[in-house]
């Protein structure tokens, strides 16, 4: 008997813990970004002479290095090309896999797990693409993977 | 072939790396409970953490030689286990934790437990081990599908080694699971000497197994067929 009563409080309380982390951290999924996605696959399809697009993609399931993964990256982007950002030269774009009309990338990309993607696009044509897969790597050194992410967009901005 | 041997040092680092990454934690710490429960019997623990190593080289193995071959593609192979085995996992635990806390007897019938009886669910135990690789090696999480996918296919594709490469990698994220597994073992039994309470502790080390399995159970069900994020 004293097993059942020390085994069920102890369920309820693990239960109770990741319910409590559920609503603390619930999804930080950004949900202006998902829908700036669809606007912004409208305006690819308008010719524009270059762009770069850096993808996320994620799952349903939100993984704390996933997040994390998602946050540098974000950073990386956002403090080394605020200026490409705004002139739309190069876009930011978190997408869910686990969504139907998103799971075409899979293939497209030959994702295997969450990545993050570069694309390369010339007058509204994808010309070259990467996945930045040393992010899992280097997710302990957030320094190396900023760096890393930014030399690699730095790559394809200078495509033009 | 010296570019060979630094392949497979990096298939052993590999596995070692996705072994000590947080998001098999829930799964090693299971395994760990199961290898070392029954602390009295060295050999024992040795031998279904041998088991357990086999199991995870078996199923890495059977994944490699397949890619490697091209009969599956990477992201098919990837996504798909990482979407159903996780299912399952769940309520296997349960049912295992549910085994070993006895709440469910699949294998005997009647009430007092005899000598052969005992033997049957120790054999049950060492094979549980084996299993248990084989389940956990495949339960890919994002950073074990990022290491094996991403990082050891590809050199076991470059090397052409569906076998060795990937078997490396399989031992690799069982060699830190044993190592615990036998130091919890080694040093619960001396606590248990000093005691003089051994089969009283194996008892509960027994049931604690059942309970950390039924809690990582509850874990996988809750994020992977509730969809609660965590």
């Amino acid at each position: 008997m004293k097993l059942y009563q020390s085994i069920i409080p102890a369920m309820i309380i693990f239960i109770a813990s990741l319910l409590a982390c559920q609503s603390g951290e619930s999804n930080k999924v950004d949900v202006k970004s998902e829908a700036d996605n669809k606007m912004a696959e409208i305006i690819d399809s308008a010719v524009v002479p270059h762009k770069v697009i850096a993808y996320y993609f994620h799952g349903n399931l939100r993984c704390a290095s996933c997040r994390k993964i998602e946050a540098y990256s974000r950073e990386a982007i956002e403090t080394g090309f605020a200026d490409k950002l705004k002139s739309g030269l190069l876009d930011w774009r978190p997408i869910n896999t686990d969504e139907s009309e998103n799971e075409h990338f899979v293939e497209d990309y030959q994702l295997y797990t969450k990545s993050l993607v570069i694309v390369d696009m010339k007058d509204g044509k994808q010309v070259a693409w990467k996945n930045l897969d040393k992010i899992w790597q280097l997710l302990n050194n957030k320094d190396y993977f900023i760096e890393y992410v930014q030399f690699e967009i730095n790559q394809y901005l200078a495509n033009d | 072939m010296e570019s060979f041997f630094l392949g497979t040092v990096s298939a052993v680092w590999l596995g070692i790396l996705t072994s000590i990454s947080p998001c098999p934690l829930a799964t090693n710490i299971a395994a760990i409970s199961f290898i070392s429960k029954q602390f009295s019997d060295r050999r024992r623990v040795l031998l279904a953490g041998l088991l357990y190593m086999i199991g995870r080289v078996l199923a890495y193995t059977a994944i490699g030689i397949l890619l490697v071959m091209s009969i599956l593609t990477v992201s098919k192979t990837a996504f798909i286990l990482q979407k159903y085995v996780n299912i399952f996992l769940g309520p296997i635990l349960i049912l295992a934790g549910l085994f070993l806390l006895e709440f469910i007897r699949p294998f005997f019938r009647g009430t007092g437990i005899s000598a052969e009886i005992q033997k049957r669910i120790e054999a049950y135990g060492l094979r549980g081990a084996g299993f248990l690789g084989i389940l956990f090696a495949l339960s890919f999480c994002p950073i074990s599908a990022a290491l094996f996918f991403g990082s050891l296919i590809p050199l076991a594709v470059k090397y052409n080694s569906g076998l060795i490469l990937p078997s490396l990698y399989g031992l690799g994220t069982g060699l830190p699971v044993m190592l615990f597994a036998f130091l919890l073992a080694v040093s619960t039994q001396y606590v248990a000497q000093a005691f003089s309470k051994l089969a009283q502790f194996e008892k509960w080390a027994r049931r604690i197994t059942g309970v950390i399995f039924i809690l990582v159970g509850l874990y996988y069900t809750l994020i992977y067929i509730i969809g609660i994020s965590m």
